[in-house]
């Protein structure tokens, strides 16, 4: 069997919050441009739903949803 | 597995793609907590029943293809929940990619499946009631079972 590849082990870049929010798992809160620290696979679904970005200003400009 | 409330039960989505399609490949992945969830409801393998009927005996019944069958969660909608807004991306995916889905029970054991969302239903109900959602996840793939450790 092929081992799975995609464990999320190391820390991500840090990314930008387009918005406020909350992670029910983690307790985890961030303010809309705060940089937002957190392991590979979590900052990859925090982007995915579009809540982080790579720059703060387009954290920053961004429009809550 | 002793007896135990559904109290402190957990569901998470995932945006990666599983690097093999089997238990150990959804249990590799990071999972986002899905905040305010009431209850997630039935889920689980159910095969068709498939009838054939015989000129000379009686009803006979066969095993027909298994449906996983789907979820219908329901949440205290929350615009600042980082797990509910994954799962709004997801329910407004136009595309067919799958969604992995985790749920943990309180004893640790583990239920693993990938999903698509169909729709994400808000219900604005009596002024003594939560503004509720109660999104509709198609379970498509077999549900791998993670036992207690």
């Amino acid at each position: 069997m092929t081992k799975p590849t995609a464990t999320p082990t190391t820390v991500s870049t840090p990314m930008f919050a387009t918005r406020t929010f909350r992670d029910a798992g983690t307790g985890a809160s961030f303010e809309k441009g705060a940089q937002v620290n957190a392991k590979e696979g979590v900052i990859a679904n925090y982007a995915a739903a579009g809540l982080v970005t790579e720059t703060r200003s387009e954290a920053s400009a961004a429009d809550a949803a | 597995m002793t007896a135990m409330t559904a109290a402190g039960t957990k569901i998470g989505i995932s945006a990666a793609t599983p690097a093999t399609n089997d238990k150990a490949g959804y249990a590799a992945l990071t999972y986002t907590n899905i905040g305010k969830v009431e209850q997630i409801g039935a889920f689980g393998s159910t095969q068709e029943v498939v009838n054939f009927q015989p000129l000379d005996g009686p009803l006979e019944k066969y095993k027909g293809p298994s449906n996983s069958g789907a979820i219908q969660p329901s949440l205290a909608h929350d615009d600042e929940d980082a797990g509910q807004t994954l799962l709004r991306t997801a329910a407004d995916d136009k595309s067919s990619k799958l969604y992995p889905i985790q749920v943990t029970y309180p004893n640790g054991a583990k239920r693993h499946f990938g999903g698509r969302v169909f729709g994400y239903p808000e219900t604005a109900g009596a002024a003594n009631s939560m503004l509720m959602a109660n999104p509709s996840i198609e379970i498509s793939t077999e549900i791998f079972k993670t036992a207690a450790s």
